[in-house]
């Protein structure tokens, strides 16, 4: 029942789709042969039914998963009878299929919020055209749901009585409710930016409401993928049991990607907006964005890198790569035929400004994410051409980010006091000088206390400054809030406050990095039952050893008592219906100064092991348990969470605007400009 | 340009540069000792059974029999290369981390500081062209 | 200050992605058992004397003379179920056609209790010797599983395979090691 259902949605949306692309063109044609369009003949009416087939795909195949039906091949290989309710929820991105069935409920939502935001405007020419650009992405993504990327496909003859359950790893930790729909959607959003750049560029009229409302998508989508990509790795150092949050996997890259050229973007269009520069190469930034999230779907599920969160299928990658290839293509081909049409009328005077800053960010960003691309493509490469297969792993992309993270850190401090058109030297010495001041003296403390490390000290230092910079500019917002007798609050929403909140995350994230990457302790330690160690200044006590059954998982626990104080449990854990996954669950005892993150490495017993011990010897009933300390590692997330709260902040119109009536109506007044 | 105004700045870099060579720890005494030789091979090696995790990271049994071997090869004095090709004459050149070097692997390096050379001298350039204008 | 056109740039980047492109879509991706250019081909198996899960001392690979497979495995390891029909259908076409091939397993990162207990379900009747330290592992270079190793005659590393293998496939390749012999 629910594999038929399932499928009539997905066929409904591919119909519905495929028509709405058709339907929307035909409008187009219509409204520019100047004739009037019957609203039945509105190809954004068909949105509601493409929503409709989504909801009934995604209805049916999270009713199978709730209900454990197993004559779904999918959920039988990602969920069990025991399986609790919240991952059998979340059971739907634990694969291939059912991510992409994620991917397209989530496109077919912003599509729908286009349509309703925008409702005012439906016949406008950008709009229409980026209408049709979105029903075409749908279009492709549930071809894939019909064709090769099939999430309802049937076991045949009689469902099992049991499935294999999630993924031990994706049944851990419930972040994995969390994470994974928030990068897709920030992925997913930055289809948005790309729809209506293409809408300005098809019809060929540069419009600055049109690209306002671009630069807002862009900006919500850049802060949900930012929570998302810090909550991936929050889960990830929660689960995977290393101790670290980023491993410079292919598929962390594939989205660090769009992140990278996405974070570029939200600056560059800043230029846009205050002084009209830039308007050809944001929208490369924005086609580029939406290209590199394809260019990631492909990397990681087609199979060509294998990883360990990759899962391959066959067919899917060509198709991929095609779409992929059709977007490219297709859009520089528009940039080169109405680019020079649709160029800004001003360039930038001088290089020493904060103009100049804002390009200095994009070539950093954009140039790492070309590294970063490089580094994850080049084991194809080398294979390609000596027949060998080679690593390119965090030495080599730690070694890249650095520099390029200290710079921008660099430009992060003083860009923000330079100022427009002109930077004169002084202003932003006498800007500067205080929080200049203050983060030498802390280097001067921090040697004297015996940090070494120019990379570390240098970091902290710019750190500072980035932070009084945000600081002061925030103050100033307040400061004018309460100027206007506003509320405070108001000081804290539009661009300039939104981003220089976000800089603050960015800084108490960077703060997080460098001192749990600098002064971490990791150590492995034998501990006999009751026995206390101490480890990079905190104390660890193994109490006793409990094994804990029941019907999902059944684990042998350590207990620890950290410091004299808490109890934390780490275990090795085996999940039913996956026996053959053994995981290792660690503990983390996690305070704002740093964690103590515990795992159980090893169990001295009788019975043989092949493979190493970690202790030889050690005696029944002894453990090996890792310790690991991680200094302020809490901030990472505080900065990344406050980042993302930072760039909705930006959205919010700015105090004093915000009685004006939003953007989009500006659009005719634009059109009688143009007509004079 | 007032003279005065410039002593600001240079007393804070002369500041920030002492402490940053003392912070360099180039005056410290040079303390290679076996262990800190161990912890750097094992940043460089893949886990043979993970991808994208050295063995010091993993806890794989795969990962703590080659960390094993490292510790015993260091003590028994053979050098970091002479390891390493050890391991690659074994598991391949896909057991480091990174290419191994010598071939391919300067492409890896070369573009990234070509495109940084290229943006330092395209920006020169702009700066020197517009200070020339104005 | 003279503007450049939009179009040279574009067109510049069109032809790079295109060529991206093509490079991406002729990569070959990686399915079944593959042969790989090990470093270790041609160079002496290293020896071994250790336990079967039986109990009987034996040495790995074996006394020279004939042709060993080596079959890295664990009960964690899904293609491993996916060989282990195979392994056993190799064994029995060994067994049925009196070769001097010998097929062994090795227990890789995984405890003896289960090795065996994933020995009986897939009824393979080879030996399967215990690994501990992961010192086989470890000189056979092996990275992952399924992993097979070819040793010949000789002694000598003859083949190794990444993957879940086929008979056939083994069959192929143990005789192309044999042929080495003569």
């Amino acid at each position: 029942m629910p594999a038929t259902l399932g499928t009539l949605g997905v066929m409904i949306a591919l119909v519905a789709a495929v028509l709405g692309l058709v339907v929307q063109l035909a409008e187009l044609r219509l409204r520019s042969a100047g004739m009037a369009v019957p609203a039945w003949l509105e190809g954004r009416r068909l949105v509601l039914l493409v929503g409709a087939g989504a909801l009934l795909a995604v209805g049916s195949m999270e009713y199978a998963l709730v209900t454990h039906d197993f004559a779904l091949a999918y959920v039988a290989d990602n969920n069990a009878t025991v399986t609790p309710l919240l991952y059998s929820i979340t059971g739907m991105w634990s694969a291939l299929e059912g991510s992409i069935l994620l991917w397209a409920l989530l496109l077919t939502g912003a599509t729908g919020a286009v349509v309703v935001i925008y409702r005012r405007h439906h016949a406008d020419a950008v709009l229409g055209w980026a209408t049709a650009v979105l029903f075409g992405v749908e279009a492709f993504f549930f071809a894939l749901l019909a064709g090769p990327a099939n999430p309802f496909v049937t076991t045949g003859g009689t469902a099992p009585t049991q499935g294999q359950g999630p993924n031990a790893l994706l049944q851990n930790n419930p972040l994995v409710a969390i994470h994974p729909p928030l990068i897709y959607s920030g992925l997913v959003l930055f289809s948005v930016p790309f729809a209506l750049t293409i809408g300005i560029l098809c019809a060929g009229r540069f419009d600055d409401a049109w690209r306002a409302a671009t630069r807002r998508w862009a900006v919500v989508a850049w802060s949900v993928l930012t929570v998302g990509i810090v909550l991936g790795a929050w889960w990830s150092y929660q689960v995977l049991g290393w101790g670290g949050f980023w491993g410079w996997d292919p598929v962390e890259n594939a989205v660090l990607l769009p992140w990278l050229v996405g974070t570029a973007y939200v600056h560059s269009v800043v230029l846009e907006e205050r002084r009209g520069l830039l308007r050809v190469w944001n929208m490369v930034l924005a086609i580029a964005v939406f290209a590199l999230t394809i260019l990631a779907t492909y990397l990681t599920r087609s199979g060509v890198l294998q990883s360990v969160h990759a899962f391959s299928s066959s067919s899917l990658g060509s198709l991929l790569l095609g779409f992929l290839a059709l977007v490219v293509l297709g859009s520089l081909g528009l940039l080169a035929w109405r680019g020079d049409r649709l160029r800004s009328p001003v360039g930038i005077d001088d290089p020493l400004s904060r103009e100049g800053a804002f390009v200095a960010n994009n070539v950093l960003l954009v140039g790492f994410a070309a590294i970063v691309l490089l580094g994850t493509v080049f084991p194809l490469a080398y294979d390609a051409a000596r027949h060998q297969t080679v690593t390119v792993g965090p030495p080599y992309f730690d070694t890249v980010a650095v520099p390029v993270a200290l710079c921008v850190l660099f430009l992060m401090a003083i860009a923000p006091v330079l100022g427009w058109r002109h930077a004169d030297g002084w202003t932003v010495w006498r800007r500067l000088r205080a929080s200049a001041w203050v983060a030498t003296a802390l280097v001067v403390v921090l040697v004297a206390l015996g940090v070494r490390g120019v990379g570390t000290l240098v970091a902290y230092a710019l750190a500072v400054v980035a932070a009084g910079t945000a600081l002061q500019a925030l103050w100033g917002q307040l400061r004018a809030a309460a100027a206007r007798a506003e509320p405070w609050w108001h000081g804290l929403t539009g661009r300039t406050s939104g981003g220089m909140v976000a800089h603050l995350g960015v800084v108490l994230a960077t703060v997080g990095i460098v001192s749990s990457v600098s002064f971490a302790t990791r150590a492995e330690v034998v501990l006999a039952p009751g026995q206390v160690r101490s480890v990079g200044g905190h104390t660890v006590q193994y109490l006793a050893i409990r094994e804990v059954s029941g019907p999902v998982r059944t684990a042998t626990e350590i207990v620890v008592r950290v410091d004299g104080r808490g109890l934390f449990y780490p275990a090795i854990t085996e999940f039913t219906g996956r026996s053959d996954q053994l995981v290792g669950t660690p503990a983390i005892d996690s305070g704002a100064l740093g964690d103590v993150y515990l795992t159980f490495d090893a169990l001295g017993q009788r019975s043989g092991v092949s493979g190493s011990q970690l202790a030889p010897g050690l005696k029944p009933g002894w453990v090996v348990l890792g310790v690991t300390v991680e200094p302020l590692l809490a901030w990472l997330w505080a900065g990344g969470i406050l980042a993302g709260i930072g760039g909705l902040l930006a959205v919010v119109p700015a105090a004093r605007r915000r009685r004006r009536v939003p953007v989009p109506v500006a659009v005719d007044a634009v059109r009688e400009l143009e007509a004079v | 340009m007032n003279a005065r105004r410039l002593i600001g700045p240079i007393a804070l870099a002369i500041v920030l540069f002492v402490a940053l060579l003392v912070g360099s720890g180039a005056f410290d005494a040079p303390a290679p000792a076996a262990a800190t030789r161990v912890a750097s091979l094992e940043r460089l090696v893949r886990c043979p059974s993970c991808e994208d995790l050295s063995v010091a990271q993993s806890i794989s049994n795969s990962s703590i029999a080659v960390r094993h071997e490292i510790t015993r090869s260091v003590a028994a004095g053979e050098s970091d290369s002479q390891i390493l090709d050890t391991l690659v004459a074994r598991f391949g050149p896909s057991i480091l981390l990174e290419p191994p070097p010598g071939g391919l692997d300067t492409l890896l390096w070369a573009v990234p500081l070509a495109l940084g050379a290229g943006a330092l001298v395209v920006g020169a350039a702009v700066v020197v062209r517009r200070r020339a204008t104005t | 200050m003279r503007r450049h056109s939009v179009r040279a740039p574009a067109i510049a980047a069109l032809v790079l992605f295109a060529a991206f492109a093509v490079f991406l879509f002729t990569r070959p991706v990686a399915q079944g058992a593959t042969s790989v250019a090990s470093p270790l081909i041609g160079t002496t198996g290293q020896r071994f004397s250790t336990a079967t899960l039986l109990g009987h001392q034996i040495v790995v690979p074996g006394s020279k003379g004939h042709v060993v497979v080596l079959s890295f495995f664990a009960s964690w390891c899904g293609p491993c179920k996916t060989e282990a029909p195979e392994l056993a259908t190799f064994q029995w076409h060994l067994h049925t056609t009196h070769s001097t091939t010998a097929l062994l397993g090795v227990v890789y990162n995984d405890s003896n209790a289960s090795a065996a207990s994933f020995a009986r379900t897939y009824g393979l009747s080879y030996p399967v010797v215990a690994d501990p330290g992961g010192l086989i592992a470890n000189a056979y270079g092996v990275t992952g599983l399924p992993r097979t190793v070819v040793v010949d005659a000789h002694g000598r590393i003859a083949a190794v395979l990444v993957g879940a293998v086929t008979s056939s496939q083994l069959t192929a390749v143990t005789d192309a090691a044999a042929r080495q012999r003569a």
